[in-house]
Parts: structure tokens; C-alpha cells; sequence
């Protein structure tokens, strides 16, 4: 294994750009990271109104979507739950369709809150593990028949989560504020195989697999005003958090080419501010939310600095590439509380952070989702939360008019028990 | 580098609040003697009677909530005790029998009761309990202020607290989200 500086680094970057991302446009200059955006919902409740709860939180996921809304908790509670996805592409290539799909079931989320006892007021602490990116995904294409026959196979997975502590207090009977501090670590698994027309119209394959891990601190804190009984805002920030990505890549090529080998190398990568802001309508039994993400993806920056070519950094590369995101979330909730029943629903748009500007990299249909869910009260103690969301998008590689359209339905399970 | 301040800013303001004090309460304040010495003692843990001392806990019972509920968390007790009704409550909840008077029953402590009835704190009897007259208390921020002290008798008091007489007549609950915003006591 090769243990490589940051001028080889280039190098590499070039060589990785060409394969890790959608590699038939053969310029292979797109520019992709998947830790920017793709964020993943937690908890059955949360999922069900498309992650519209940054005012309504409820539940130990308050870790995630604001650190205040712990304060409402008063009961010490255990929540876990599992997340069910099934990922799938459809690719429109040289006349040819191809799909392709897969599917993980994982840990979605775990977490302790304990209410600290208070004579007024509200005091809560809690501790947990939350998955909130995912990197799941997969794309099959081929050309037609012949001498000059193209297709590949790409899939990613992984994730990262978050190992965090938070506490939430009561600054007055209507303002809480938290906050989070969080351990992000986690790691991506990209495998790559793509034949394409070498000299002669003799196939060439590439093959390459790479393990990005990811490790990082960050913190997050959140306020919930009640403005009165009908209406709540809720705000946070996310603190610009510095990733320390650890890289091993594997290249093989048939028939063997002189760059094969085995690669690691380490570089940092930061993240944004993420602002998140919300306001909550309720009345009698129903909750309506509508929050706001902002996040600009341009902002990404590496540390040592890294070339992509002889005159573009990364740093630049991702200023031209990558943008700003705005996400509108909408969620509903009414509670039939005589039967313990609650239901669900909701809608998130939640644009991919590409700039278009690359013509390989054309949002073709931005990314949207929508979501319904189910809750149940059981004996007093447990909360069963049941969702489900289905999100898609479209990307269009404007240099050979390659369509695909990837799709994601999500089943997350939760459940809280309070003692 | 916005990190670290950021971070440093959180810290900062936790150790602000946790110093200075804060609407928030997790230790009983001293108690103010009435005896116009001007002489506090530290509240005894083990006292948990608090009616001995606060007759108007019925209007502002300990570890309530006074933001805003809705309405079904007390018409239906299964989502008042799952969301809303403290966990510490179950060690000071007084027993059924109970029934004889709105303060100084006899108490339990230390039990857990099998049932739990919704929003209804300790030491507020199910047929006395004002629940239309839950306000928010009167509060300052820091940690020096001066407990709410109601004589026995429920007419004077000394030492700086505020007086409250508690309600003669238990009224019909009420809604709480029904509520106009409630008044501060002691004429703020």
C-alpha cells in the first residue's frame, strides 16, 4: 500500500474524480461529495411528516432536530429505531434502459433522555446515536451492442452518524434552548466497474473501490419560542464542522495499466453552517409545521489545499460547482386522541447542492420527497411510530444525454418507551 | 476557527446561565424564616410536603409545565402522562385516600403509584384541584429569589415573599389552551 503526499494526492484526486462519479462522460470532471447534504431522517415520527419537526419535536431525536425540544420531555425515555431503504436507478443510455437496486436495514437511531428533577422549569440531558447521512446509493447504465459497447455498475453505501450529548434547559415558561455536541463519524464504500471501448475498440475495465472515513466534532444549538397556544418557532445552527476524511483506493484495470496500485491518503473537509428554522400552527388536535434548511454547499473546503488541475483547486471547484440549498419542509399531524392513534404526512423539497454549471451535472428534476406515518400510543408508556418516504431526483449528463433517475423509499420503525 | 468560537459562545452562555441562574430551578431556593430576622435556612431535602409551606402549590405546583398543552393531554390521561406529567411526581404523589382537604394530606413518599392520574400534580386532590387557576408564577432570574411563603392560615407572611391566598372554592376544570395568556401574580 501506498502511502501518498499531498502533490500525489493531485494526482490521484484527477484520477478518482474520473471514476468515482458518474465516469462515462469520459472527461470524467464531475465534481461530487457525498457528505454534502444527503441528510437522512431519524425516527419514525420525524420521517413521517418529511422531518418538518424543528418546532415540534417530541422525542429523543429532539438530539438531531433541535436540542431544545428536550425540554418537553418529562419523562426519562428509550428510543430506538430501524431504518429500511430501497435504493433504485433507472438510466437512459444510447437507447438502452438499465436499473438497478438494492437494499440496507440499519440501526437508524438510539437514544437516552433523562429529565433532570426540577422545582420549575425544565432541565433534560440525553445521550445517543443517530444515523443522519446516508450514502446509499446505485446506477447501472449500458450502451447498445457492438464494438463500442459502454456500461458500468456504481454503488455506494455507508453513512454517517452522530454519537452525541445534549441538554436542554427552560430559559422561561415559553423559551427553551439547547444544544448538541456531537462525534460524526462514519465512512463510504464506493465501488466502481466500467467497461468501455479502449484502442482498437478492444474493452477496457476499470474497477475501483474506495473506503472514505469520516470523523469529526461538531455542535448544534437550538431554541423553541411558544408565541402562544396555537403558534411555536424554533430555530438552530449547526456549527461548521471539520471532517477528517481518511482515503483508501484500490485501481485495477484490465488489461493492467502502470497507475494501478493500492492509495491512501488523509485531508480535511469542512462543512458549512446549516441554519434551520420553523414555525408550528397548532390547534386542537392537528399540527401543522413549515421549516426552512440553508446550507451553502459552495462554502466546502478542503484543508491542505487541493488541485484538481494545474490552475483549479478543489476549493475553487466546489465555489463553481456546488451551491447554496434551500429546503422547505411541510409537515402534518393529527392525534385522534381518543383511540391513541396518530397520523402523518408530509412533503420536502430538498435541492441536490449542484450548481448546474457543469454540463455533466445537470439537475434534470430536483430532488423531492413525500412521506405518511403512522403513530400509536400503547398503554401510556410507548409511543410506535411507523413511516414511510419515497424521494427522487433526476440527473442529466448533458455531454452524452444520459438520463437517470434514482429513487429512494424509506420504511423507519421507532419506538419510545417512557418510564 | 468559527467553530471554536462558536463552540466557546455555547459554553460561555451555559456557564452564564448555570452561574447567574435562570427561570429554571433544580435546587429549592433558601427559605426565608417568618420571623422578620431576615434569616434563611436551606430547605431540607427530605421535606417534600410542600404544602406545609406553599398553600397556593395547587395554582403552582412543583415541576409544572406552564407553557402551553393541548387541550387532550388532560381530557385524555394517556397522552397527559406520556408527554406531560413529570417523572419525580410519582415519589411525591399522595395516596387515594387522600380526600380530605386541598392541603396537608397525608403523603406517601417514596412510592410509585400504581396508576398516574394525567396532568394532576402531587398533592392536588382530584375534586379540589383548581385547574383553571394554573398561571404562570411570579419569577425572577437568579438564584436568590425569594420563595413564595403562605402562612399556614393563608393570610400573611413575612420575609419578603409574596402572599397568595389559596382559593376558597375549587372552580370546574378547564382547558388550559383555552386560556387567555394568564397574569403574573403579586400585581406585575
Amino acid at each position: 500500500m501506498k502511502r501518498i503526499g499531498v502533490s500525489q494526492l493531485v494526482v490521484l484526486f484527477l484520477i478518482a474524480l474520473c471514476t468515482m462519479t458518474f465516469a462515462q462522460s469520459g472527461q470524467g470532471d464531475r465534481i461530487s461529495e457525498s457528505s454534502a447534504g444527503n441528510f437522512f431522517g431519524v425516527g419514525g415520527r420525524a420521517v413521517g411528516m418529511s422531518e418538518a419537526v424543528v418546532v415540534s419535536v417530541m422525542d429523543g431525536t429532539a438530539i438531531v432536530y433541535n436540542p431544545a425540544g428536550l425540554a418537553r420531555i418529562k419523562r426519562p425515555e428509550l428510543f430506538g429505531a430501524l431504518s429500511h431503504e430501497r435504493v433504485k436507478n433507472r438510466t437512459g443510455f444510447g437507447g438502452n434502459v438499465a436499473t438497478s437496486d438494492f437494499a440496507k436495514t440499519r440501526l437508524n437511531g438510539l437514544d437516552l433522555t433523562v429529565p433532570v428533577p426540577t422545582y420549575r422549569g425544565s432541565l433534560v440531558v440525553a445521550f445517543g446515536v443517530n444515523r443522519t447521512k446516508s450514502f446509499d446509493r446505485t446506477l447501472t447504465f449500458q450502451s447498445g451492442g457492438g464494438f463500442a459497447r459502454e456500461e458500468a455498475v456504481e454503488e455506494g453505501s455507508g453513512g454517517i452518524r452522530e454519537w452525541s450529548a445534549a441538554g436542554a434547559i427552560e430559559l422561561s415558561p415559553r423559551l427553551a434552548v439547547g444544544t448538541t455536541l456531537t462525534y460524526y463519524r462514519g465512512k463510504e464504500n464506493y465501488y466502481w466497474n466500467y467497461i468501455y471501448p479502449g484502442p482498437n475498440d478492444a474493452p477496457v475495465r476499470n474497477v475501483d473501490n474506495t473506503e472514505s472515513r469520516y470523523s469529526a466534532v461538531g455542535a448544534r444549538v437550538g431554541l423553541i419560542f411558544e408565541a402562544n397556544p396555537y403558534v411555536t418557532f424554533g430555530f438552530t445552527v449547526d456549527a461548521p464542522t471539520k471532517y477528517t476524511i481518511q482515503w483508501d483506493y484500490q485501481r485495477e484495470t484490465f488489461p493492467p495499466d502502470s497507475s494501478d496500485g493500492l492509495y491512501n491518503s488523509e485531508y480535511h473537509l469542512t462543512h458549512p453552517f446549516i441554519f434551520n428554522l420553523g414555525t408550528a400552527f397548532r390547534f386542537k388536535t392537528m399540527t401543522l409545521e413549515a421549516d426552512v434548511g440553508y446550507a451553502d454547499w459552495s462554502q466546502l473546503e478542503t484543508d491542505p489545499q487541493i488541485m484538481v488541475d494545474s490552475t483549479l483547486s478543489l476549493n475553487r471547484a466546489y465555489q463553481m460547482y456546488f451551491s447554496d440549498a434551500i429546503q422547505l419542509r411541510l409537515g402534518a399531524e393529527y392525534v385522534v386522541p381518543r383511540y391513541g392513534i396518530v397520523l402523518r404526512g408530509g412533503f420536502k423539497h430538498d435541492p441536490l447542492p449542484f450548481s448546474g454549471v457543469q454540463l455533466s451535472n445537470q439537475i434534470e428534476k430536483d430532488r423531492n420527497s413525500f412521506s405518511a406515518g403512522l403513530g400509536f400510543l400503547i398503554d401510556r408508556i410507548v409511543m410506535l411510530d411507523i413511516a414511510y418516504a419515497r424521494a427522487s431526483y433526476t440527473l442529466l449528463d448533458g455531454e452524452r444525454d444520459v438520463s437517470s433517475k434514482y429513487t429512494s423509499d424509506r420504511v423507519l420503525l421507532s419506538v419510545g418507551y417512557r418510564i | 476557527m468559527t467553530k471554536k468560537i462558536f463552540i466557546i459562545g455555547a459554553i460561555l452562555i451555559g456557564a452564564l446561565i448555570t452561574i447567574h441562574g435562570c427561570y429554571t430551578i433544580i435546587k429549592h431556593p433558601s427559605v426565608m424564616q417568618a420571623d422578620n430576622t431576615g434569616e434563611t435556612t436551606e430547605h431540607a431535602n427530605g421535606n417534600r410536603d410542600c404544602v406545609s409551606c406553599h398553600q397556593d402549590y395547587q395554582q403552582y405546583p412543583y415541576g409544572y409545565y406552564y407553557g402551553y398543552y393541548p387541550s387532550y393531554y388532560r381530557d385524555y390521561s394517556r397522552w397527559g402522562q406520556y408527554y406531560a406529567y413529570p417523572w419525580w411526581w410519582d415519589y411525591y404523589y399522595s395516596n387515594e385516600g387522600n380526600s380530605g382537604g386541598s392541603s396537608g394530606g397525608q403523603v406517601e413518599q417514596g412510592s410509585k403509584p400504581g396508576t398516574r392520574r394525567g396532568l394532576e400534580p402531587p398533592y392536588a386532590f382530584p375534586s379540589s384541584f383548581p385547574r383553571d387557576t394554573l398561571s404562570l408564577p411570579s419569577f425572577n432570574t437568579g438564584t436568590t429569589t425569594t420563595p413564595v411563603i403562605v402562612t399556614p392560615a393563608g393570610g400573611t407572611a413575612t420575609g419578603g415573599g409574596t402572599v397568595t391566598n389559596p382559593p376558597d372554592q375549587p372552580k370546574e376544570p378547564a382547558k388550559v389552551e383555552d386560556k387567555k395568556p394568564p397574569k403574573r401574580r403579586g400585581g406585575k
